[in-house]
This record gives C-alpha cells, sequence and structure tokens, in this order.
C-alpha cells in the first residue's frame, strides 16, 4: 500500500491514523461554501403516500416489476410487522399477510408530489433542490437566522410535512452528499461543522452509498463495514478498486471538492377564471368575459418577461363535463388584441354543448419572452400580421401555412424546403447557373423524337449543358444521387424550360419552367 | 367642332372633376409601382402595377403559372420588408427557393398558405389583401372550381385598397373571372406579354419581355 500519497480524511478523528498528513485534497474550499448547511428531507413511504386512499394503519406494499419478478419496493408499517420487507416477491408478501393490499408503483406521481414539496419548501430557502426518487434538499445555512435556527426550520419543516401526510427523516450536513446519506440511517442528525460532518458520515455503513448490491458485498468481504473505514484507505488504491465515483462522493460529501446541487425552478404557468352572470352562449359575450382573463394574462406575462405559445380555454356547464379550446400561437407572444382575436376566431368555429356558466383561462408553457419568441418578425406591422397567420392557421390548420427556405446543396431536389414558419433555414448564396422560378415535384418524362426531347412539339436549346452531378453519399429516394445534363430550353410558344439528360438512366426529363 | 365650343367643353373639364376624356390614362391616375420591365411600364396606364388593386392573369392550359412579369415587383416588396403570399399555388409545382433568391426575392418574406375548400381559400386571399403587412397576393382561386364573379372581385378590391397591396389572380382561360370590375386583366405566354383589359385606358397593348 502506497502511504505516501495518502490523504487522510479523517485527520480530525482521534487517532484514526496519526502523524499521516497527505498533501491538500485537490478543491479548495470556496467561499460560497463558507455558510452552506444543507437539510435533506427523506420521505420514506413516498411510493406508499402517493397512493390513492392510502391509510397508514392498513397492511399495504408498493411493487414494481424488475426484470423476471415482481418486487415489494415499499411497505407500511403494519405490513412490516407482518413480516413483509422491501425486496421480497409480491407472491411472498402475499403468503405472509393474505389481507394485504397490493398496488402498482407510480413513479409520474411520485415525481409530481415531489415538485409540488419542492414548491412547498420554496418558503424556507431560495435554494431547493429535488433529488429523486425520494428526496429534497434545502440549503438552511443563508436563512437559519432567519427562522430562528436550524432547530426550529428542522422542526417547522417536520411538522409541515406531517401535516401533508408524510413520514420524514432529516438530516443537516455541510454537503448536499452528506447530508443525503446521513438522512436515512441517522435522523435527526445537525452537523453543523465540517468536523460533526465528517464524524457523522465516517459513521455511516457502507450501504449508505447506495452501491449495487454485488459491489456492496464485495466491500464488505474486504472488511469495509463503515464509511469511516473506506475513509482510511490510501485514495489512488481505493479508485483503483472500487471506481474512482467512490472517492468523489466522497470528496464531495466532506467538503473536499464542489458539488453540483440543482436549483428547483417551480414551472411556471398561468391560471385565470371569471364567473358568468348567467348562462351564456353569445360568442361576443363570451369573448367579452374571455377578454378580462387575457388582460389578466398580459399583466402577469409583462411582470415575469414572458410570453406564451398556447391558450387553453375551459368552458364550464351546468351539469356537464366542462368543454376545451386549445389555441395554439404562431410564434409566442403577449399581444392582448391577439389572444382575443384567436379565442374569438376559436370560440366562432366551436360548437357549445350547453350554455357556458364560466370560463378558465390557462397558459400551461409560460416562456421567457427571448429570441425564438419574435424572431421571424420584425416590428412593423408585425402584430397586424401574426394575428393574420394565426387566423389562418386556426381555420386551415397549421400544416396549411408554410415558409419556404433553401439549402447549400447542387441537387435540385435538395435545395428546397418548405416547413413551418421561422423553422426553415435559408442559404443565402443561390447558385450562379440559371435556375427555374417552378420546379416539378416530379421530373416529367420527355417524349424523344429524332433524339431530340419534345414538349409542345421540338424544343429549342438556349443554354447548356450544365452538369450536376453530386451525392453519391446519398442513396436514399430520388434526387440523392444523380449524374445529369441540365439545359434550358424553350418551347413553340417561347416557354423557357429546364430539362435535363440523366445520364444514368439515359432518357429526357422537364424538371421546371423559368415562367 | 368651333373653337368656342372647344373652349367651353375645355373650360368645363378643367372646372369639373368628375368629368375626363376616356383617351387620356393619367386622368385616372392612380398610384403605380414600378414593373421592373421599361417597355411594359410604358405600356401600363399610369407606367406601372397599380399599387393598389387586382390583376387577373390568364393562363393557358398546358403553361405554368407566369411569373416572371412579377418577379421584379416582389423584390421590390421583400426589400420594402412587406410579406408576399401564395394561395393555393398548384401543387404539383414547387416555387424553387434558389431561383426566387436570384431574382432578389427574399425567401423570409414568402409564406405559402392551401386552402381545402374555395370558401376559405376565397377567405385567405380578402385577410391577406387586408393586411397591411401583405405588399403582394398571388392566388390561384379556381384550384376548387367556380369562376371569380364581380362581387369576389369587388370585395378583394375594396380589400386591397384597405391594405394597400396589389393582388394577382392566376385563372385557366376556360374558368376566366366574370369580373370586369378588374383592374388589368393579362394574357401570357412565353415572352409576349398581351394586355387584355386595363382601367383607365383602351388599348390593348402586346408587349415583349
Amino acid at each position: 500500500m502506497n502511504t505516501a500519497t495518502q490523504i487522510d480524511w479523517l485527520d480530525h478523528e482521534c487517532g484514526a491514523v496519526p502523524g499521516k498528513q497527505g498533501p491538500e485534497p485537490p478543491v479548495a474550499r470556496s467561499a460560497a461554501r463558507a455558510e452552506a448547511l444543507w437539510l435533506c428531507l427523506y420521505l420514506t413511504d413516498l411510493p406508499l403516500e402517493v397512493q390513492a386512499g392510502y391509510e397508514p394503519d392498513e397492511p399495504m406494499v408498493v411493487t414494481e416489476v424488475t426484470g423476471q419478478r415482481i418486487e415489494v419496493i415499499a411497505v407500511s408499517a403494519v405490513a412490516r410487522h407482518a413480516g413483509i420487507e422491501p425486496g421480497m416477491s409480491q407472491a411472498a408478501a402475499q403468503a405472509l399477510c393474505p389481507e394485504v393490499r397490493l398496488e402498482v408503483r407510480d413513479q409520474a406521481a411520485e415525481s409530481r408530489r415531489l415538485d409540488r414539496l419542492a414548491g412547498w419548501a420554496s418558503r424556507w430557502t431560495s435554494w431547493v433542490s429535488v433529488a429523486p426518487p425520494n428526496s429534497l434538499l434545502l440549503e438552511v445555512g443563508g436563512s437559519r437566522h432567519l427562522f430562528g435556527g436550524l432547530d426550529e426550520i428542522q422542526r417547522a419543516v417536520m411538522a409541515g410535512l406531517g401535516g401533508h401526510g408524510h413520514h420524514v427523516r432529516t438530516a443537516i450536513a455541510r454537503s448536499a452528499r452528506a447530508a443525503s446519506w446521513l438522512a436515512p440511517w441517522q435522523s435527526g442528525i445537525v452537523a453543523s461543522d465540517d468536523d460533526r460532518t465528517r464524524q457523522g458520515v465516517a459513521a455511516l455503513p457502507i450501504e449508505a452509498l447506495g452501491l449495487p448490491p454485488t459491489r456492496q458485498a464485495r466491500l464488505r468481504r474486504a472488511g469495509l463495514n463503515t464509511l469511516g473505514a473506506l475513509m482510511r484507505l490510501p485514495r489512488d488504491g481505493l479508485a483503483r478498486r472500487y471506481g474512482q465515483a467512490i472517492v468523489r462522493q466522497l470528496d464531495e460529501a466532506l467538503g473536499q471538492r464542489p458539488e453540483a446541487v440543482p436549483r428547483f425552478a417551480a414551472p411556471r404557468r398561468f391560471t385565470a377564471e371569471v364567473d358568468m352572470p348567467m348562462p351564456e352562449s353569445a360568442t361576443p359575450r363570451l369573448l367579452a368575459a374571455a377578454g378580462h382573463l387575457t388582460d389578466q394574462l398580459v399583466r402577469y406575462l409583462r411582470a415575469h418577461d414572458a410570453a406564451v405559445d398556447r391558450l387553453r380555454l375551459r368552458l364550464f356547464h351546468e351539469e356537464r363535463p366542462a368543454s376545451t379550446l386549445t389555441v395554439g400561437l404562431a410564434m409566442a407572444g403577449r399581444d392582448d388584441r391577439r389572444f382575443v382575436r384567436l379565442l374569438g376566431e376559436h370560440l366562432d368555429r366551436f360548437e357549445l354543448p350547453a350554455p357556458v356558466v364560466g370560463l378558465r383561462l390557462e397558459a400551461p408553457h409560460v416562456l421567457p419572452l427571448s429570441a425564438g419568441t419574435q424572431d421571424w418578425l420584425d416590428p412593423a406591422g408585425a402584430d397586424d400580421w401574426l394575428a393574420t397567420v394565426e387566423r389562418w392557421q386556426a381555420r386551415l390548420g397549421a400544416q396549411a401555412v408554410l415558409a419556404l427556405g433553401s439549402r447549400a446543396d447542387h441537387r435540385p431536389e435538395q435545395a428546397w424546403q418548405l416547413g413551418q414558419p421561422g423553422q426553415v433555414d435559408c442559404c443565402d448564396r443561390p447558385p450562379a447557373a440559371p435556375r427555374p422560378v417552378w420546379l416539378l415535384r416530379e421530373p416529367q418524362a420527355l417524349i424523344v423524337r429524332e433524339q431530340r426531347p419534345t414538349y409542345n412539339g421540338p424544343l429549342d436549346t438556349e443554354t447548356g449543358p450544365e452538369r450536376i452531378e453530386q451525392g453519391w453519399w446519398d442513396t436514399a429516394g430520388s434526387g440523392g444521387d444523380i449524374s445529369r445534363d441540365y439545359y434550358v430550353m424553350r418551347d413553340r410558344f417561347g416557354t423557357r424550360l429546364w430539362v435535363f439528360q440523366d445520364r444514368q438512366r439515359l432518357g429526357w426529363w422537364l424538371h421546371g419552367y423559368f415562367a | 367642332m368651333s373653337d368656342s365650343a372647344t373652349n367651353s367643353l375645355n373650360a368645363l373639364l378643367q372646372a369639373e372633376p368628375r368629368l375626363w376624356r376616356a383617351r387620356d390614362a393619367r386622368a385616372r391616375q392612380t398610384a403605380v409601382r414600378p414593373t421592373g420591365h421599361a417597355r411594359l411600364d410604358t405600356a401600363l396606364p399610369g407606367g406601372g402595377w397599380p399599387e393598389a388593386g387586382m390583376i387577373e392573369v390568364v393562363v393557358e392550359a398546358r403553361q405554368p403559372p407566369p411569373l416572371h412579369p412579377f418577379l421584379p415587383a416582389m423584390a421590390d416588396c421583400t426589400r420594402a420588408g412587406q410579406r408576399i403570399v401564395l394561395v393555393d399555388a398548384p401543387a404539383d409545382l414547387v416555387p424553387f427557393t434558389p431561383a426566387w433568391q436570384q431574382a432578389g426575392i427574399n425567401p423570409d418574406g414568402l409564406l405559402l398558405v392551401r386552402s381545402d375548400d374555395r370558401a376559405n381559400a376565397w377567405w385567405v386571399i380578402e385577410t391577406a389583401l387586408r393586411s397591411e403587412a401583405c405588399g403582394l397576393v398571388l392566388a390561384w382561386p379556381c384550384t376548387h372550381g367556380r369562376q371569380v364573379d364581380v362581387a369576389a372581385m369587388r370585395r378583394w378590391q375594396v380589400a386591397a385598397a384597405a391594405g394597400r397591396c396589389l393582388g394577382v389572380l392566376f385563372t385557366p382561360a376556360r374558368r376566366r373571372a366574370h369580373a370586369p370590375n378588374v383592374h388589368l386583366r393579362l394574357h401570357v405566354q412565353g415572352d409576349r406579354l398581351r394586355v387584355l383589359k386595363a382601367r383607365g385606358s383602351h388599348q390593348c397593348p402586346v408587349v415583349s419581355l
């Protein structure tokens, strides 16, 4: 064992490895970390708690299909008393407790619940992070004094989560990783300085790392039962034998390497409602009511420097399910008149099943107002134009309105493109050789008489040939690998045609008009 | 006609703006935009395409829609930041972007609209003409059958005047519009452009572009 390069994580722990000072760890502690304290909220029973109709005092397990078997992943307290453990098969659980309620894991609901709790936890700190599958991390070092100390925050958060019906374990440590390691094993620990964090981490069993079972067993066989034992090993040997990741994680936990903790940002959406004074089915009155809602929306968007690309108008009826109008915008925006005009366009074409008693306007995606939201339109007359285009899209469908683009490709079939406005590119430099204003979607075979192509009679060659030969790499479809001689020809009416002679397939083809 | 009669007629013509001489094209001067073809400019009343108004181009069967008379005006349009809309352009033909760029037209200012029926098509034409951002509308109003009638032409003319927009309708020869109220009616074959009808002029010149 090479002790010369050893770094001792436990240099403060009494008598751990005396007298061996290694070099400083790779990353200096930044000033930003000086006061950081992380509170981890570990929701032990989240898979159970998100299930509809969950009662803590009923035997219940949540299962998940892993490979060939159905495995129990969460067990309620009553079921645990009956002897059911996570990791058992569903059949074993039913054998132990026949009346157990079995539910399938709903991961989408779990992540939705975590997001909601993250939004709720934002009252304690500006830095909340969601750590799937079942933890939240709160940076409380900055706000501890505001809320009367760490114990007070921890108590209040626990009480709040209990009120939401969640069973939670907590830990406070100097790093997010240490806090998330500590919470499941040492609930309630407050390791508010580096020493106590180090001690707390050192005391953790090896399982706290969350390694795959085989690697966990390997560590156990080597006599490494706690993280403290791992930390006493020389770094390079540890990295070589058990992987660089373990070393990195330990460094992060002990604050010797900066960790990336993503900030939770609440999804922004807008809803506003208005009740009709009496049931109403006349479009102008509904539109007037909707106008109040779009007015609120525009004020909200102004305040948040944002725009929306879609609106949803819910129309509530008496004793009937609500109707929904979804309105897509050609380009994200926040112009009140545009919203009202669009809603009017859609309302006109919508057949109301019953009079409307209330309206709700929802903007599911609130986007930052930036590049891409107002691009392809210049400010002058843009609103009017945008509104016109959107009305066409509303009536004819988004596919009916297309913009033109071009590509820097010599092959005619590849040089143009059609697409949604704002989503096509244009190549700035068109070719110098003559190109027809109209291109035939499919080249049209020409009748050849006396080895000359004809179209409305014989053709006169004006210019050419121009050889277009390219695309051996592109074998898919027509217009991929081509070898053609193009001519500009004139028919007897004087129409100029773009004609080519195919050098591969032979024969003459009409490909465009210069009209 | 005696001198005194001529004098009193002239006096009347000058005093009364509602009277004009039919042969004097400038008598009903409307704002025009240059066509970009010198010979065509001199042949058209006013010296160019109407700034706002409707043109009908009669297209023979088996002929592509003749765009070349309008390419310079289209280039002017996009240069001025105005939009061009093509409504129901023939489905088997693709506006070949490189050629349009060669003609100086910025493809960013172009939009293609495809309608599903006649009513929607005519509505799109009208709204495009009325939109102030749009400088030129090229439309194929007979794609879904039915000829253009006086009433439709009148609506489009009003819309074009409101939006300061030029509308160009391409109609097949067998479905020529029954609309004498069009500004200009043209027939184009190859480089030969024949003016079939021009408001404010009795002449039907033939121009070689």
